[in-house]
């Protein structure tokens, strides 16, 4: 336990980052969207250029983890515990969580113009540039997730420790009502984000997850194939 | 088929707007979609039949190659847009009673969920089918369905749902409905959405995309 003694109080992290810390290329977005570069349509190519290109003026990139002090942190059955709050994670995040030492949450979230913006387009009968942007922007704010989990992995090294894969509550049968429970566990709009009473973050590009922490932590190549959700945009993400 | 409507229905389905459109390259410098349908009503043809002739078939081959994978939403969007771009010039002749639509339909994103891109998509796809829809937006409350539904007498009513937490008002919703009227269709959809669900909770239908909806539609007398 002796890495975990720099973890004796509970870290808050929070980041700002330039647009610049994340790739949005556009062939990443039109493999994305099912096409590839040579059968990609004129206006999806051309709308994917000009949302690359205004995307800088649309967002404001917030990140941020806490990592709980390991003693208010409990493992049991296919739940956790943290501060006496109870998250029902379920099965498949609990097999990936359950030899953690403590958790840590996660919150990234791209503010709320974008959204203003895709709906400005959907309003006006451009409903392609509207879904295209919600497209890459959700795209945006996982990549800011993923460049979030390297900086807190970063951190753990320099005490020896490893995290987990992130999940999020709505997905591996983790109940979205759990966005409630972990909120209260942040500072108060932590990065920007809150829930409203139907567990829904605001702005909606935000990003919540949990990452399980300790000396044999394992992250893995996504394993879709062990859930059933055809939905999951992890689904699409992790093809 | 009409010549011009026969152009109409490829523009649409091509999705070319009007003639300053870039796209398809293919077909540059021709009339598009919003010059045709000026073309058919100048030359007498009556705006029901470029509906029923001209826009309808344009979008029905391309629901029809969304529903089979042929094609990805993008596309579908594209041809939206000509399509949506001509429908002005319709727009008198829908307010005259000159053109009939197949029917209406109330949509509305459920109470306390603030998706709207679904349902917006699915929407354009009905209107490009010829349904009327009144669209009540997002955050809609089991009294607001009830009141529209009367206050627009229809008969089908389709939610949308895109959080596991709004399933469950979407759930209040239908329950609500049903308790004030038997009579109402009740259509549910949204990316957590399942038929299995939709049976729990007494919903009339479930479908996973648009061109589902709208081919139900199609087949119903409502």
């Amino acid at each position: 336990m002796d890495s975990l003694i720099s973890l004796k109080q509970s870290i808050v992290k929070e980041y700002k980052f330039n647009y610049e810390a994340c790739t949005i290329s556009e062939n990443h977005i039109i493999e994305l969207l099912g096409y590839d570069v040579d059968t990609v349509p004129e206006p999806v190519l051309e709308t994917i250029i000009f949302i690359i290109e205004e995307l800088p003026n649309k967002v404001r990139l917030q990140s941020g983890y806490k990592i709980f002090n390991p003693r208010k942190v409990k493992l049991n059955g296919d739940s956790f515990t943290i501060d006496s709050r109870t998250f029902s994670c379920g099965k498949i995040i609990y097999s990936s969580l359950k030899n953690s030492e403590t958790l840590a949450f996660l919150i990234s979230s791209l503010g709320g113009e974008i959204e203003k913006w895709s709906k400005h387009f959907m309003d006006n009968n451009e409903m392609l540039k509207g879904y295209l942007i919600d497209k890459v922007a959700s795209e945006l704010v996982e990549q800011l997730a993923d460049k979030t989990e390297l900086l807190l992995e970063d951190e753990l090294r320099e005490i020896e420790l490893k995290a987990t894969n992130r999940y999020s509550p709505g997905y591996c049968s983790w109940s979205v009502a759990d966005q409630q429970n972990l909120f209260s566990l942040l500072p108060s709009k932590f990065c920007g984000v809150s829930v409203n009473t139907n567990s829904m973050m605001m702005p909606i590009k935000s990003v919540s997850a949990v990452i399980g922490i300790g000396r044999n932590a394992v992250k893995k190549n996504y394993e879709c194939s062990i859930c059933d959700i055809d939905f999951c945009y992890k689904r699409e993400r992790h093809a | 088929m009409d010549q011009i409507l026969l152009q109409l229905s490829i523009c649409i389905e091509k999705g070319r707007v009007n003639k300053n459109s870039n796209y398809p390259s293919d077909m540059k410098g021709m009339p598009g979609a919003v010059e045709l349908t000026q073309q058919a009503l100048n030359a007498g043809i009556s705006a029901q039949d470029v509906l029923n002739d001209g826009f309808l078939p344009g979008m029905k081959i391309v629901g029809d190659k969304f529903r089979d994978g042929k094609i990805f939403l993008p596309e579908v969007l594209i041809s939206a847009k000509a399509m949506s771009s001509a429908m002005e010039l319709l727009k008198p002749y829908f307010q005259s009673g000159e053109i009939n639509y197949k029917g209406k339909v109330i949509m509305g994103t459920v109470a306390g969920d603030l998706h709207d891109i679904g349902k917006n998509i699915v929407k354009m796809v009905l209107e490009g089918g010829g349904w009327q829809v009144v669209d009540l937006g997002i955050n809609v409350s089991a009294e607001k369905f009830i009141d529209s539904i009367k206050l627009y007498s229809v008969k089908v009513v389709g939610l949308s749902a895109m959080l596991t937490t709004t399933m469950q008002n979407m759930n209040e919703i239908v329950q609500k409905i049903r308790s004030e009227m038997n009579d109402v269709i009740i259509v549910v959809g949204g990316a957590p959405v399942t038929k299995a669900f939709a049976n729990s909770i007494n919903a009339d239908e479930y479908f996973p995309d648009p061109q589902g909806m709208l081919d139900y539609l199609n087949k119903k007398t409502v």
